[in-house]
């Protein structure tokens, strides 16, 4: 475990190199093509080795923090932040390869090719954000592991269940916040559904995952066995919160829209819901859980 | 009324249980027993009843209600 922490803390430290020399060569890249100036092949090549790297090094953090949780069995807010913004910072990645092929198409046929160049470098923004947090991840992973404190095995799991409910928070801000970027960025409306579904994927995708492992770790047991009496008491109540709340905003949203204070494009209603409710749910159940 | 509860008291008694120990013997969470323990949950019938079959004790030594005069 030793071992594959400190591994991961060198990785994140390489990529946060090779982020800032990859915003270096982009912005090489980005002048050379605003003054039409000829573009050296050794820089697009570099760029695409320094992507290759990150999108692994991406990897291997995920498989990190899996095995961080496994290890230590227990919750903790930086992990879950740093496992959802992983899978965004993944996607964006695969925006970036994207949006690069595109200007070097468009560029040769003489288009603008601003808005894409604003694209990679707020991506590579993310990028940075995530390295940072998964560094700090791996430092205070280091230090507990080095206390080497012995841990008692819980026969009723808590870890998972809280750790469930932090990603689904994570997830759902981190979704609301880019759904709502989106709405006004001003993109043509005929794009902005598919947008918003791929979108909710992304975000959705890390709290599936860690929900689906729950599901799998509790399949040899009775539904009745699943949560004991106090996380059934929590989960209750949360839903019941999660309905009071979800109904006043719903009305809120339909009186400001009626009176047109605000205009929603259509495509917005369902994400924009789903999130609101996996943040009421997940918010309410972890402060119910936690509460002291 | 509130219930109190001497949980933390027979927990030292009996070895100096750990919370997480506890919860094992009984098969709950540790954030369970922790929220018996501070008054923040009421336990179940059952759950009582495990408590004080684990201590050895009847369930009016473990839990007690405060009444709100006290």
């Amino acid at each position: 475990m030793k071992f594959i922490n400190r591994l991961s803390t060198v990785l994140s430290i390489i990529m946060l190199c090779l982020i800032a020399g990859n915003i270096l060569l982009l912005s090489d890249i980005k002048t050379a093509i605003q003054t039409g100036s000829a573009i050296q092949e050794w820089m697009s090549f570099t760029v695409a080795i320094f992507l290759i790297i990150i999108g692994l090094s991406h990897l291997f953090a995920i498989l990190n923090s899996v095995k961080l949780f496994l290890h230590f069995r227990n919750d903790s807010l930086l992990r879950s932040a740093t496992f959802v913004i992983c899978f965004f910072s993944l996607f964006l990645l695969a925006v970036d390869v994207m949006m690069l092929s595109d200007i070097g198409h468009e560029y040769i046929a003489g288009y603008d090719t601003t808005d894409e160049w604003r694209i990679v470098f707020a991506g590579h923004a993310v990028h940075v954000v995530f390295a940072l947090l998964l560094l700090f991840q791996c430092i205070a992973a280091n230090r507990l592991i080095s206390k080497n404190s012995e841990l008692t095995t819980a026969v009723k799991d808590e870890a998972l269940f809280l750790t469930v409910t932090q990603i689904g928070i994570v997830s759902a801000i981190l979704g609301l916040i880019c759904l709502f970027l989106l709405s006004g960025a001003g993109l043509p409306q005929k794009h902005l559904g598919g947008l918003y579904f791929l979108l909710c994927i992304v975000f959705i995708l890390p709290y599936g995952l860690a929900t689906g492992y729950w599901f799998f770790t509790k399949r040899k047991e009775y539904p009745a066995d699943w949560y004991d009496e106090k996380q059934f008491a929590d989960i209750s109540l949360g839903a019941f919160v999660t309905l009071l709340s979800t109904i006043f905003i719903a009305l809120v949203i339909y009186c400001l829209l009626t009176f047109r204070i605000i205009d929603i494009n259509t495509s917005l209603w369902f994400p924009e819901y789903f999130m609101l409710s996996l943040l009421l749910f997940s918010g309410s159940t972890l402060y119910l859980s936690k509460r002291v | 009324m509130k219930l109190g509860n001497n949980i933390r008291k027979y927990r030292f008694e009996h070895g100096e249980l750990t919370q997480q120990e506890l919860a094992n013997e009984v098969n709950v969470t540790r954030l369970t027993i922790h929220s018996i323990e501070t008054g923040k949950f009421m336990p179940s019938t059952l759950l009582a009843i495990k408590l004080a079959m684990f201590f050895g004790k009847t369930v009016e030594e473990i839990f007690y209600i405060i009444k709100d005069e006290d």
